[in-house]
């Protein structure tokens, strides 16, 4: 069964060439390669050395490749035209700063039933990833506070059923289109295309012996984007999908303190009445001691869950806000209490 | 200056040590155990001002280049050399541009404070 890998990239020549070279050395060369290219200064891939070596390895397998050039849209676009292209039932999407392991495209497309829509692995953000927790739902789309299973370690290695996938995974083509109207940040898309191929009637799976390591390049791709205005557009129109689908969420509310300890200790003066006015909090903090008993996660953390943090600082609100009165009314201001 | 009382510097490794009680490197919560014995604190604009002030206990707060009507808490005593030493913009990285020693107001005027409390 031939499948198609869609690779948009933006900026990242460094890590692109490492994911392409994952694709090389995969177990199954039955796929095509499609590269688009969002770059501000778009190159000719064949004219740099180590290109040139992974294009020999493709002719060699007999794996088809091209380049595309993107509409400088953000990488739903690029996806969306990567399914326009393809010529093949799977689609195998992977970002540029992802390796895959040699037998994710075999494993994930050995998933690939009838009943199924999309297939994703485990995506680590880090070598150095912890066992998947016993009482975490496996990714529901009503609650995206939730950590994804996919950056976990499965003890059971057990296939999963989920309401949504993130980052890399196999998908049915054709089943869903990417939401164009998002921001160029492209925040939340990867949920709301894989719930859309739910909706339509097909299982979404996690593989967790299918492995492609998340190396985050600290630049390019979705971070040349750091308006937080656009993860503020793309979150209302995640949430105004998530009123059509009928799903029904209890808003939780971020505290993202990304700051000195001196501002976790106004905050934690203001912490009763955030859980007064939120139903439920997710904390994330620099200091934890300052908050010692109650849940929190890290900065890092919490990138992963809700994307740029900017909309979340108190200090980029009062610059915004030209603010001038107290450190502590911001906070109140910022939190809406 | 210490008229009765006990005078603890409390700061990290590598800073200078001024008095023969010095304790480094407290815990947050050693050192809200150390503020709820305190009577009042001596110290710029830092996290201790805050911790002081969640501890519903009256700090002396220097301030130089950084706003109190932004940074402070009315609760403590502030202390503002004059408001042109302020920097433009108070959102801006805390470490830039904030060695400015005479913006702050002599030690003798924090003397002042502290004997009229007393």
């Amino acid at each position: 069964m031939r499948a198609t890998c869609g690779i948009p990239t933006k900026n990242r020549y460094d890590t692109l060439v490492l994911t392409l070279q994952g694709l090389a050395f995969q177990t199954t060369k039955d796929f095509d390669i499609i590269i688009v290219d969002d770059s501000d200064e778009p190159k000719d891939l064949r004219d740099l050395r180590e290109y040139q070596c992974v294009f020999d390895l493709f002719n060699r397998y007999g794996i088809n490749w091209r380049v595309i050039y993107g509409k400088k849209l953000g990488q739903h676009h690029s996806h969306q035209i990567v399914q326009d292209e393809a010529k093949t039932e799977w689609i195998w999407r992977i970002d540029d700063d992802e390796i895959p392991e040699p037998d994710v495209l075999e494993r994930l497309l050995y998933q690939g039933t009838d009943a199924i829509g999309a297939v994703g692995g485990l995506v680590p953000q880090s070598v150095y990833l912890s066992a998947l927790p016993t009482d975490l739902r496996w990714n529901p789309i009503d609650d995206l506070s939730i950590p994804n299973i996919q950056w976990f370690w499965h003890p059971d290695g057990q296939v999963k059923n989920v309401e949504h996938l993130n980052s890399s995974f196999i998908y049915r083509k054709g089943k869903a289109r990417y939401e164009l109207g998002l921001s160029p940040a492209a925040h939340r898309e990867e949920t709301i295309f894989t719930h859309e191929i739910l909706r339509t009637g097909y299982k979404l799976l996690v593989e967790p012996r299918a492995v492609t390591w998340h190396f985050r390049n600290g630049h390019g791709g979705i971070r040349s984007h750091s308006d937080a205005r656009f993860w503020m557009h793309d979150e209302h129109i995640f949430s105004q999908r998530l009123q059509e689908w009928g799903v029904h969420c209890d808003p939780v509310y971020p505290v993202v303190l990304d700051c000195g300890k001196g501002d976790h200790v106004i905050v934690k003066s203001l912490l009763p009445e955030l859980k007064k006015k939120y139903k439920k909090i997710v904390l994330a903090t620099c200091y934890p001691d300052v908050f010692d008993g109650e849940e929190q996660i890290s900065i890092a953390d919490a990138y992963m869950r809700f994307g740029n943090l900017d909309r979340f600082n108190a200090y980029r609100f009062m610059i915004d806000e030209k603010w001038t009165g107290s450190l502590q009314s911001a906070y109140r201001k910022l939190f809406q209490l | 200056m210490l008229n009765g009382h006990e005078l603890i510097q409390v700061g990290v490794n590598g800073e200078e040590q001024l008095v023969p009680d010095f304790r480094k490197n407290l815990s947050f919560k050693d050192l809200g155990n150390l503020i709820s014995e305190a009577d009042t604190a001596i110290c710029v604009d830092s996290y201790l001002q805050h911790h002081f002030w969640a501890n519903r206990k009256r700090a002396i707060v220097l301030f130089g280049v950084s706003d109190p009507l932004i940074f402070g808490h009315p609760e403590n005593v502030n202390l503002l050399k004059d408001r042109k030493f302020l920097r433009e913009n108070q959102f801006d990285l805390y470490y830039s541009n904030q060695l400015c020693p005479e913006a702050f107001v002599s030690p003798q005027e924090v003397m002042d404070i502290v004997n009229k409390w007393q």
